[in-house]
């Protein structure tokens, strides 16, 4: 059976005539348009990355800086305990922010195609 | 070729990948066609295809043709296209067991008629029969290509051959007897 497949001229003489041409002839420009506009999309979500990532760390190191001098500036409020409560409620804002960017930035996808290592 | 032209679209240059689209897209349509069987749904997974193939080229393993992997991915789109559309596709396969035409007669018919009588006999043809007759005979791939296209086994793939090719006969001699 299998060399009689492979064997046969004559069906393969008839199927060479089956190749479907498709009949749209902007296919191939559309396509191409289709991949650039995917390729600059993927390239401004990587720039937006990068400058989220800028924007994360500074916040980072400003929030810390905040917070670890909250406590010198208890001479501008009546009661040591409002400074206490600021940062309380700057803290669980800031670890908020900190867990909602995180599972954003790693659940994101970069679409198009990846460069080489 | 493949391999200078894939280096030069993951090094960044897009408009090199124009080249897969002439090379493979007619290729792409008529094992698209032989699934769908519709002209129009079977360019949109050819679309579909090629967009799929630009976003994962830089996983694609040289250790394989570019066509094997490429095949591949239409025959993927193909079918997850007609699974669906399977409430709104339904399949009447008939059974061609009966008379077996001779290619000859075929062979002898004016160009454009063979060429037309062959596309409707394959279109009649079941998706995984069609395809395997259009891999094997028309892009002339080896059967170990043909099961690493399409996953099958190599018995399988010889058995599902053997039947493609009689029915295809079979369907061809019952459309010219329609005809004449």
């Amino acid at each position: 059976m299998p060399d009689s497949i492979s064997n046969d001229k004559k069906f393969s003489e008839i199927m060479k005539k089956s190749i479907f041409c498709i009949s749209n002839e902007n296919f191939e420009d559309d396509l191409m348009h289709k991949i650039e506009i995917g390729n600059q999309v993927r390239k401004t979500v990587v720039k937006n990355r990068s400058i989220s990532i800028i924007f994360f760390l500074i916040g980072t190191a400003l929030g810390l800086i905040i917070n670890f001098n909250l406590p010198t500036f208890n001479d501008l409020f009546y009661s040591h305990n409002i400074t206490e409560n600021i940062s309380l409620y700057f803290q669980i804002i800031f670890t908020a922010f900190m867990l909602f960017y995180l599972e954003k930035f790693l659940s994101s996808k970069i679409p198009g195609v990846r460069p080489k290592a | 070729m493949d391999e200078f032209y894939i280096g030069k679209v993951l090094s960044g240059d897009v408009q090199a990948f124009r080249y897969f689209i002439k090379e493979y897209k007619d290729m792409a349509f008529s094992i698209a066609m032989s699934i769908v069987k519709d002209e129009f749904i079977a360019e949109e997974v050819v679309q579909d295809a090629f967009l799929k193939a630009f976003k994962a080229l830089a996983s694609f393993k040289k250790s394989s043709k570019f066509s094997t992997w490429f095949y591949k991915i239409v025959l993927n789109e193909g079918y997850a296209k007609m699974n669906k559309m399977k409430k709104d596709f339904l399949l009447f396969i008939d059974n061609y067991d009966e008379e077996i035409i001779d290619e000859s007669f075929i062979l002898a018919l004016e160009a454009g008629e063979q060429s037309t009588l062959i596309n409707q006999a394959l279109i009649k043809l079941s998706p995984n029969e069609s395809v395997a007759l259009r891999l094997f005979y028309l892009e002339e791939e080896s059967i170990k290509d043909v099961c690493a296209i399409t996953g099958w086994t190599e018995a399988n793939t010889r058995v599902i051959l053997h039947r493609a090719r009689k029915n295809m006969l079979g369907i061809m001699n019952k459309l010219i007897k329609k005809h004449s």
